[in-house]
């Protein structure tokens, strides 16, 4: 009797554990300073409000480190103090008020040192604020962004009101990669890793020493390792990262670990939502899963301390260039590959997706053009905001739904535009028509998943919820094709 | 000039390669554009079969259909000779070098007070492409063998040539 007992408090027990298999929702946003925040509160709200009503739950927001602290650094100079009034935080304040108001949740990614935070003897090429940012005062000004945004904080600007709280805090931006962290490495020897640990792991310590309540997220890693160590390939840096010799396994005589709540990955592709790409280490959009199993297994072996078992993944950037953009998608497929990706990367594990821009940036600015410019918005380019015109991709990111043929018919996934459960329609086309096939209920967080028998398995498939419609999906199979995500 | 002569220039000529290869110069690389950082430079290589047979659907070739097939039929040593052949078609890549992130390239104010571009005249693929096909790409296995032996040939080739023709002159 006493064993049946404890079998059946262990049972529940494996029970209450959180799984992985738990149903898991796919949350969208977008990052764009650009649009919501460099223009006049009144254009950014309105881009605001169209990436709530594109779906939109998260922001992030570019924090700049060098803009918001002093060029130069005062004597009497307090860096952990968000009240030191050598601080500028006019415009944060402002992009995270405006984003509060309009129902996003802001996370804050910091990165950009000011020029007394970086190491000496820089190198020329290496771009302002990328070059040995010190651990110390990065963490100190972590502390500084945690406290002004913990709710309690007056607001200058209005008084008898305080800041909003802000959740989500964010140490730099792409560390492996030459564009934002240096130097990657030297006489050969790789060093990036290591010195983004320190950065990354006394963050987390000044974050969570104000907040404990507060996620930090380790930074996006960006896509392509390059020769020479000029990018290095993502999997091999969070290997060095998180002490591991293999995909699987640590090293041994490696105590090192990082503090990371999050992790973070940028899965451009030079192709489609299944393309993986042809470096062993890099990590497109197809190598997702890859990257799931070695934060597993560095979670396993205790090499990510955070606050969660599994450390969920998010991936803060992500897009394609579309038409006007000669080298972007045609829109047919962007629609396509649009709601595939959220599609692809729900099924990676990914809760957390920002795309990159909500509005296309214009085709030429100065000696800029298409490929260094990015036409990867949901809106097309105008100069009045007003009169912006959505893409078709629009339809395709709010209410992503995508149908694959299989033996027996086809199977389903999507997400219903507000992330809220409710019964949803499906239904085939023959001929003119539409047929429904069967109804199904979105979990929760608006996901739904099903499949449907039926001989009939080809033509477009398409969900309906409530007064919208899914972009119809073909049942015939799209073969991945090469696009630069940036176009050009 | 002696086999001996010959033997020295060689190791003069691969000693001066290889530490110019391993110096701890910068490792920025010179003459990117930041998108150029998201992008496989030789994509389908591994990857998808599909991925990379097109560079780009939307333009035109700069070489004869034809030709192209005859490449594509030498599967990946074909790509990678197509790749090459084409890498200067002035449409396919842009000549801009700035060094701002993607998405960010659109602050423009910040892209002007804060960065420095430098033009090296060979776009970063083309660049690999050559590399990849001398060995000296760092994701190479070859390493700098095969440039050594490349330019060690060269070199015995011509000096043998030449010392045959004074022994026939």
């Amino acid at each position: 009797m006493r064993r049946l007992v404890l079998l059946s408090v262990l049972s529940l027990v494996v029970l209450a554990l959180p799984s992985e298999s738990q149903a898991r929702p796919l949350h969208t946003g977008f990052v764009d300073n650009v649009a919501f925040y460099d223009v006049s509160p009144d254009v950014g709200n309105l881009w605001l409000k169209r990436a709530r009503h594109a779906g939109g739950k998260f922001v992030r927001i570019n924090v700049y480190w060098d803009t918001i602290a002093p060029v130069d650094r005062p004597a009497n100079f307090e860096p952990s103090n968000p009240a030191d009034p050598a601080y500028k935080w006019g415009l944060l304040d402002q992009a995270v008020k405006s984003s509060v108001a309009n129902g996003l949740t802001p996370m804050l990614m910091a990165f950009l040192a000011p020029k007394w935070a970086e190491g000496p003897h820089r190198d020329p090429d290496a771009r302002l604020g990328t070059w040995e940012p010190d651990p110390v005062q990065f963490s100190e000004f972590g502390e500084a962004l945690v406290k002004r945004y913990s709710g309690h904080f007056p607001d200058p600007a209005a008084p008898q009101t305080t800041l909003p709280k802000v959740d989500y805090f964010q140490a730099w931006n792409e560390p492996n990669l030459f564009l934002y962290f240096n130097p990657q490495a030297k006489n050969g020897k790789i060093l990036s890793p290591a010195a983004y640990r320190e950065l990354l792991n006394r963050f987390y310590s000044a974050v969570k020493s104000v907040r404990p309540d507060a996620r930090v997220l380790a930074a996006g890693m960006a896509p392509i390792g390059r020769p020479n160590h000029a990018v290095i390939a993502p999997k091999d840096f969070i290997r060095r990262l998180a002490c591991m010799r293999s995909n699987s396994k640590p090293r041994r005589n490696c105590s090192a670990f990082i503090r990371a709540d999050i992790w973070d990955s940028h899965p451009f592709t030079t192709g489609g939502p299944t393309h993986q790409a042809s470096g062993k280490d890099d990590i497109s959009l197809g190598d997702l899963p890859e990257l799931r199993s070695l934060i597993r297994a560095a979670d396993k072996h205790k090499k990510i301390r955070g606050v969660t078992r599994f450390t969920p993944i998010w991936a803060t950037e992500f897009s394609w260039d579309t038409k006007p953009d000669p080298g972007g998608l045609p829109m047919s497929l962007a629609k396509r590959w649009t709601a595939e990706a959220l599609y692809r990367m729900w099924q990676s594990g990914i809760s957390v997706m920002t795309w990159l821009s909500i509005l296309d940036a214009p085709s030429t600015l100065g000696d800029l053009g298409w490929a260094e410019l990015a036409q990867s918005g949901f809106y097309f380019y105008t100069k009045d905001a007003t009169k912006a015109r959505p893409k078709a991709s629009l339809r395709a990111f709010r209410f992503p739904f995508v149908a694959f043929k299989n033996r027996k018919g086809f199977h389903f996934w999507g997400r219903t535009p507000d992330s809220r459960k409710g019964r949803v329609v499906i239904q085939i086309r023959k001929g003119r028509r539409w047929y429904t096939v069967t109804k199904e209920r979105a979990d929760r967080s608006g996901i739904f998943v099903g499949s449907v028998r039926t001989r009939h398995r080809r033509g477009y498939i398409r969900a309906l919820y409530r007064n919208s419609s899914a972009v119809p999906f073909s049942l015939k199979n799209v073969p991945d094709k090469y696009y630069r995500p940036f176009g050009g | 000039m002696t086999w001996r002569t010959y033997i020295a220039m060689v190791a003069v000529a691969a000693f001066t390669l290889f530490s110019h290869g391993t110096s701890a110069a910068s490792i920025i690389p010179p003459g990117n554009s930041a998108a150029d950082q998201y992008t496989e430079a030789f994509p389908g290589a591994t990857g998808n079969e599909q991925a990379g047979r097109i560079p780009n659907p939307n333009r035109k070739p700069s070489l004869p259909e034809t030709t192209i097939k005859k490449f594509r039929s030498h599967g990946q040593v074909g790509n990678a000779a197509l790749a090459l052949a084409t890498s200067t078609d002035p449409n396919r890549y842009s000549d801009s070098l700035e060094k701002a992130g993607k998405g960010e390239a659109k602050r423009r104010s910040r892209v002007t007070e804060d960065e420095s571009s430098s033009d090296s005249g060979i776009p970063d693929k083309n660049l690999e492409v050559i590399k990849q096909a001398t060995g000296m790409s760092g994701y190479g296995d070859m390493g700098y063998g095969l440039a050594i032996t490349l330019f060690a040939v060269t070199i015995i080739a011509i000096g043998y040539a030449a010392s045959r023709n004074r022994a026939l002159g």
